[in-house]
């Protein structure tokens, strides 16, 4: 490989007992690709992003991320460092408002411009040590910017809803948007079209290809959706289990046998 | 007037009590049942350090022996809670409930079987220089503390440890720290209360720690509303006070007065679940 890539698999496996959930998976994604991740239920795509934000530990095999090794790094460092998963099972925080679901993904950000201590001691008779005013103003800022985020997926007007109340629809942008705040630099999606129509699923393609130029993040998805699979990704890894069957650009994929095979199904022209 | 500023000084103490558990408890949703422990820790040190040490640094400054008392005391439980927490906190729902309960209860038997501070006599001639006009300020600066965290990106994160802590590892915050750190302050602010009840009431005895001590203070959490400081201050209030009032009311009620307030708790219990003020704050934001 002559240039070097933001996220390297190297022979990643994972085994719960007996069972090979991922067996030596090997990957290179470039900055700003999007990969698709496809495979028959079982085939080990949830199980590799849990992997690959370090809910799981690998058996065998290194993470490299942006040239260093985070195969030990917590989830928490992971995020940190710019890896943002979304959950196949939607995970917001339900009894907080939506604001506060975004503001929250901010908070590695905004622990940085104010302490603890600042947050602490933010009385009026304590103003000479400037905590009020500071601590004010950082968050005035994040709200904005927030809000200005949450305009563009259309939610600023629900902003002050409680997340749990949004429609299923909203709460799977609010994640997305919730994981943007985050600040990624890889965004892992887990079926972000599961449950959607075909209009919604074509206005999800257009907002990932807009999120991609927008906020210059590679994106991962698992999806089962083969029309916006082959019609988003530049890359498609195809599971089976826990094996890579394929690897390759949506044409190739397409056409490979050993993929009609194991997933696609024959009789169906694609 | 003595019953009276008394009182008062109780619920200067149990608003501190009910406020550190519900940054425990309440907003970041873990659930410790050893509170009454810590302020045992605080008390017993406080008392101690106050009582055996205090005398031989000959400075007759009653409020800065106060002072001193319950920063040691905050250390003490804090330094407890820190390497509980260690142990302790990888653990979630019942399980931590089962752990800090027996924490509470270690405390006390140990408490029962030092005979340098009483054992099962008590801690007797404790310095009377806490007061309700020294307990209220401190309660009053606690809350404000408490909602300053409420109200800002550590009290969101708390909440989001609350709400879902995979998804909130995975923005990265890191949860286990953060948790760590929470137990530690409403553990540490748990023995604060403890040398300003202790140099209040002169005298100290492991009793007064008891389960039943730890549960008080969570009902009248839940009370309050599970997340919400001025909740837990109104359900002080319920659950110190009423009875008090209660009692005062005359013979006729008096005598009847737990009845009336079992009724009032299943009543409100019935109407609030989610408690007083369930997650929300008097007054608003911040």
């Amino acid at each position: 490989m002559v240039e070097s890539s933001l996220l390297q698999l190297k022979n990643l496996s994972l085994s719960f007992g007996g069972l090979l959930a991922v067996n030596s998976v090997s990957l290179s994604i470039q900055e700003k690709e999007i990969w698709g991740i496809i495979g028959p239920n079982g085939a080990g795509k949830t199980t590799l992003f849990n992997i690959l934000t370090g809910i799981y530990a690998p058996s065998r095999g290194d993470i490299i991320f942006q040239e260093n090794n985070i195969t030990n790094l917590t989830s928490a460092q992971r995020g940190r460092l710019g890896i943002v998963r979304t959950f196949q099972n939607i995970r917001l925080f339900k009894d907080l408002t939506v604001l506060e679901n975004v503001l929250i993904a901010y908070h590695s950000s905004m622990v940085k411009e104010y302490s603890l201590l600042e947050c602490l001691f933010r009385f009026p008779f304590f103003s000479f040590l400037g905590g009020a005013k500071k601590v004010k103003e950082v968050e005035k800022n994040y709200k904005e910017k927030a809000l200005r985020l949450l305009k563009k997926f259309n939610l600023e007007s629900k902003s002050e809803l409680l997340a749990g109340s949004l429609s299923y629809g909203d709460q799977r942008r609010l994640e997305i948007v919730r994981a943007l705040s985050a600040n990624p630099k890889i965004l892992l999606l887990d079926e972000p079209a599961a449950g959607m129509n075909p209009e919604e699923t074509e206005a999800l393609k257009n907002l990932l290809f807009w999120i991609r130029e927008e906020f210059s993040v590679s994106i991962i998805l698992i999806e089962h959706d083969m029309n916006l699979v082959l019609s988003l990704c530049e890359k498609i890894l195809v599971m089976h289990h826990g094996n890579e069957l394929a690897t390759g650009s949506p044409e190739a994929i397409k056409n490979n046998p050993e993929v009609i095979k194991a997933y696609l199904g024959t009789g169906t022209s694609w | 007037m003595a019953y009276f500023s008394s009182l008062l000084a109780q619920f200067g103490i149990f608003v501190i009590l009910a406020t550190s558990l519900n940054l425990i408890n309440g907003l970041t949703g873990m659930f410790c049942l050893g509170h009454a422990g810590l302020w045992a820790i605080g008390a017993y040190v406080g008392s101690a350090f106050s009582v055996f040490v205090w005398p031989s640094l000959q400075i007759d400054f009653p409020l800065l022996q106060l002072a001193c008392s319950c920063v040691v005391a905050m250390i003490a439980s804090g330094a407890v809670a820190f390497i509980v927490g260690v142990a302790c906190l990888r653990l979630k729902g019942d399980y931590l409930a089962i752990a800090t309960l027996g924490l509470g209860e270690i405390v006390k038997v140990l408490l029962t079987n030092w005979e340098l501070v009483g054992g099962p006599r008590g801690f007797t001639g404790i310095p009377p220089i806490s007061s309700a006009a020294v307990i209220l300020p401190v309660a009053f600066l606690c809350l404000v503390l408490l909602l300053n965290v409420r109200y800002s990106s550590f009290g969101r994160a708390l909440m989001s440890i609350r709400e879902d802590e995979l998804a909130s590892n995975s923005l990265g915050i890191s949860t286990t720290k953060m948790k760590i750190v929470v137990f530690v302050l409403g553990s540490s602010l748990a023995g604060l209360a403890g040398p300003l009840y202790a140099h209040e009431q002169q005298f100290l005895h492991p009793e007064n720690f008891n389960f039943m001590a730890s549960v008080l203070i969570l009902l009248q959490v839940i009370l309050g509303g599970m997340g919400s400081f001025t909740g837990s201050v109104l359900g002080v209030l319920f659950l110190l006070i009423l009875p008090e009032v209660l009692k005062s009311l005359g013979p006729e009620i008096a005598q009847w007065r737990m009845v009336l307030y079992s009724l009032l708790l299943i009543v409100l219990m019935l109407l609030r679940p989610q408690g007083i003020l369930g997650k929300k704050e008097l007054g608003g934001t911040w």
